[in-house]
Parts: structure tokens; sequence; C-alpha cells
């Protein structure tokens, strides 16, 4: 096998997100972590899973695969894993007047799934004529989460954080979220071009996005706990699960120090 | 012999049957589980023949990109099933999901040995028990998984179970991947470098 540029490219983009994802399995996965953080370690891992498809694929036969294959499904899953993560972040903040005042915001974040949708559907019309019907269909199912998962980055992006606090602490890991989005409809472009070469870069790119998501997901795991509990209260109209969340999350952190008595040593042993 | 997997599946699976009247409780229902896997393994066999011929790609295509994706997808559907209907324990889901990966496994592995004839040394038969009976048990444990933490959470249910589906996928294509190489031997490999750490990990998790 001949190691080219893009081949090199590849091998060192699968070893960083394997990197990433060992790195954010070892400091978020643990019960004390919001959900959130933990579903988008899953994503980089899934991310991480696919690229080791791709290199085993290049060991075993010689050859990278330029060509749509199974691998792409680890960039589906992450895709999943990340709307997940944004969804059930969703959860705490389910109050109708929270709702109305976010309604702004809310419609400004329709703009990322447009502007991706159509580039997505120029690249599926210039595309037509180069693969098959069956890549075509393939290739849309694993790029149409890309608009789910733009859409509710951008949405907890804009939605400034006075009302609801951890939003503060789930911004920058969805500005890397939605970087992603775009680097993977950018890639997609040039995979479909076939300028290997820039390719490569883009995904290397997306990995280096995927890096700092799972280092801005620890900044901010550290953040959300640092909410005091009162800032995580749920109104009683909520439901079941909204109320177990919020505990979770009061359970997360050290937000109101105990005094040192007796009984809270017990229970804390 | 033409209807040789027939005869295999219909002798594996009479006793179990046998046995299924005489388990009671949880027992049963693993039992059940195990030979459902059994029984997916010849469905997805069947289906995969019909892909092949079918299609226009090869025999190697076929395992490395369509063949775990139908039989990922049919072996999830009892395990979120039971998950999403009967709400088990924890423990519970883990353990039907590991029966039946470990049942398709079963059937799988005798029908490749049977059908490589002669061929079959027992270096063969220990890695293809150790390793396509260690991935088929990983790949259903992260189904299990995956069902289990899903049913507590129902909003994130469809983009849950479609990424949970694609880690299950992805790593079985890995190991046919693999094992359809001239690395054959290294197929072994992924599925112990992954079972010893899960296993661990479960352990924890079961002591606490």
């Amino acid at each position: 096998m001949t190691l080219d540029f893009s081949t090199t490219l590849n091998f060192v983009c699968f070893v960083l997100t394997i990197v990433a994802f060992i790195f954010g399995a070892i400091k978020l996965f643990n019960r004390n972590v919001p959900i959130y953080f933990r579903i988008c370690v899953c994503a980089v891992g899934c991310y991480a899973l696919g690229g080791l498809s791709e290199c085993v694929y290049a060991i075993c036969t010689g050859e990278f695969t330029a060509d749509v294959s199974i691998s792409m499904l680890g960039l589906f899953g992450c895709l999943f894993f990340m709307i997940s993560a944004n969804l059930e972040g969703d959860k705490i903040d389910k109050r109708e007047e929270l709702k109305i005042h976010y309604k702004k915001h809310d419609l400004f974040a329709y703009i990322a799934p447009a502007i991706l949708g159509v580039a997505l559907i120029y690249m599926i019309y210039v595309a037509k004529d180069q693969v098959t019907l069956s890549k075509i269909i393939f290739l849309t199912i694993v790029y149409i989460p890309i608009l789910p998962a733009s859409f509710l980055s951008l949405l907890y992006l804009v939605r400034p954080s006075d009302a609801v606090k951890i939003y503060k602490y789930t911004k920058l890991s969805n500005l890397f979220i939605l970087l992603f989005c775009i680097l993977s409809v950018a890639d997609l472009y040039l995979l479909i071009n076939q300028m290997w070469d820039a390719s490569s870069i883009c995904s290397l790119v997306c990995v280096l996005a995927l890096c700092a998501l799972m280092y801005s997901c620890c900044r901010g795991a550290k953040g959300w706990k640092s909410i005091s509990r009162e800032d995580l209260a749920v109104p009683a109209d909520t439901d079941d699960g909204a109320k177990e969340e919020s505990a979770a999350n009061c359970q997360a952190g050290p937000a109101v120090a105990k005094p040192n008595t007796k009984s809270n040593i017990e229970e804390s042993a | 012999m033409e209807n040789l997997n027939l005869f295999i599946f219909i002798a594996i699976m009479a006793p179990l049957t046998m046995m299924l009247f005489v388990f009671h409780g949880k027992y049963k229902v693993i039992l059940g589980y195990a030979m459902a896997g059994i029984y997916i393994c010849m469905l997805a066999g069947e289906v995969n023949a019909l892909i092949l011929n079918n299609a226009d790609f090869g025999y190697i295509y076929l395992t490395q990109n369509i063949s775990p994706l139908t039989e990922e997808f049919l072996k999830c559907i009892p395990i979120f099933l039971l998950a999403f209907l009967f709400k088990p324990s924890r423990q519970f889901v883990i353990e039907c999901a590991l029966a039946l990966g470990i049942g398709f496994a079963l059937m799988e592995n005798v029908a490749v040995l049977f059908s490589s004839g002669e061929g079959v040394t027992i270096i063969t038969a220990l890695f293809r028990g150790f390793g396509a009976g260690m991935m088929h048990g990983i790949c259903a444990l992260f189904i299990g998984l995956g069902a289990e933490i899903l049913q507590r959470k129902r909003r994130i249910l469809v983009p849950g179970i479609l990424g949970t589906l694609s880690v299950a996928i992805i790593y079985h294509s890995i190991y046919n991947t693999i094992i359809s190489s001239d690395f054959m031997m290294f197929g072994i490999a992924l599925p112990l470098i992954t079972f010893i750490p899960l296993l661990f990990i479960m352990r924890k998790q079961m002591k606490k």
C-alpha cells in the first residue's frame, strides 16, 4: 500500500478522533456528568469507529475507499448522537413563558438547516450524473441528519442564557457541532467533485472540530456543575422526565455546599 | 446436501424447544432470546442470499457492507421490543441481548463450519468460535445497552436507536472486513480488545 497524502491524512484523522474519544471518555463518562456531555462523547466515539472502519479497509485491501461505504455510518450515527444530546439537554426547559421568550431566536435557528439543505440538494443534483442512484439514496440518508443537528445546535447557540443558565455551558459545544455540520457538507462537495486531497484536509478540520468539542464539553461540564440548584429547578407543570433530569442535574455538582454534619458525611460515604 | 442449514436449524431448535417448557420465569425468556437469535441467523442468511442473487456486487462486498446492516437490523428488533414493551430491569435487558447475540453466533458458526467441509481445523474452529461468537455478543450488547438507556429516555428514542444501530453495524463491518482479508488471524483481536474492557466496566457498574 502506498501511503500518499490523502491516505496519511485519513490515518491522522482516525488517530486524532480516537485520542479525542479516549480523552472524553476518561473525563466525562461518569454519573456525575450531565447526560448532554456523555452523549457528545458517544458521538465522537461513533465517528472514531467509522474512521477505524476506513483504516481497517485500507490495511486489509491496500487502498483507501473513496467510494460510498458502510464507514459513512460513522458520520450518520455521530449526527444522531448530537441530535440526541441537544434534545436531552432541552428537557429542562419546558416552561411556556420561555417558549414565547425564545420565539425570535428559534425562528433564526431555521437559517442553518435552510442553507445546508439547499447546499445538499444542489450537491445531489450535481452528483446525479457521476454516481449511481443507489449511492445517491445512501448519501442522502447519511447526510439528512445534518439538518436537524445544525438546527438544534444553532438554536441553543443563539438562545440567550439569561433565563436558563445551562445554555451558557453548552454554547461552545454547540458552536463546534454547527461547525462540524458545515464542514461535513463541504467534505461531501469535495468528495463528489473527486478532490481527494482537499477532502482529506476538510476531514482533518472536521476531526479538529470534534477534538475541540470534547475540550469544550469538559469545560462545559465543570461550569454546569457550578450552577446552583435553584437555577435548575423545574416548575410544577413540567413532566416527570424533566423532573428526573433536573434532579439528576442537581446531583451533578456541588452546587449547594452541605455543612459537614455527621449525617452528611455518612450520606456521602 | 441442499438444505443442510435447515437440518442444522431443526436439530438445534428441537431440544431447545423442549427445554423451553421446563424452564420458568427469567430463564425461559433468556432461552427464548437465544432461540430467537438462532432463528434470526437463518432469516438473515435468507435475506442476504436474496440480496446477493438480485444485486450486481460480489460476496466480499456483501459481507463487508450489506450483511452487517441486515443482521444488526434484524437483531435489534426483539431487543428493542423487550425493552419498550415490558420495561424490564437493566440487567435483564443486557442478559437477553447477550443471549440473542450468542444464539446468532452459535447458528452462524455451525453453518459456516459445516459448509467449509474438510478444510476445517481446530484452529479455524477456535478462531471462528471466539471471534464471531464474541463479535455477535458485543454487537448485541451495544444494542442492549442502548435499548436499556432509551427505555428511560423516550424523548431521544428515534435518534438514539439509529445511533446505537450505526455503532453495531460499523463494528460488525470492521470484523467482517478483517476476516475476509489475509489478516484473518487478527479477526479475534478486535472482539478481544473490546470485550475485556467492556466486561470490566460492566462488572464495575454492577458492583455499584
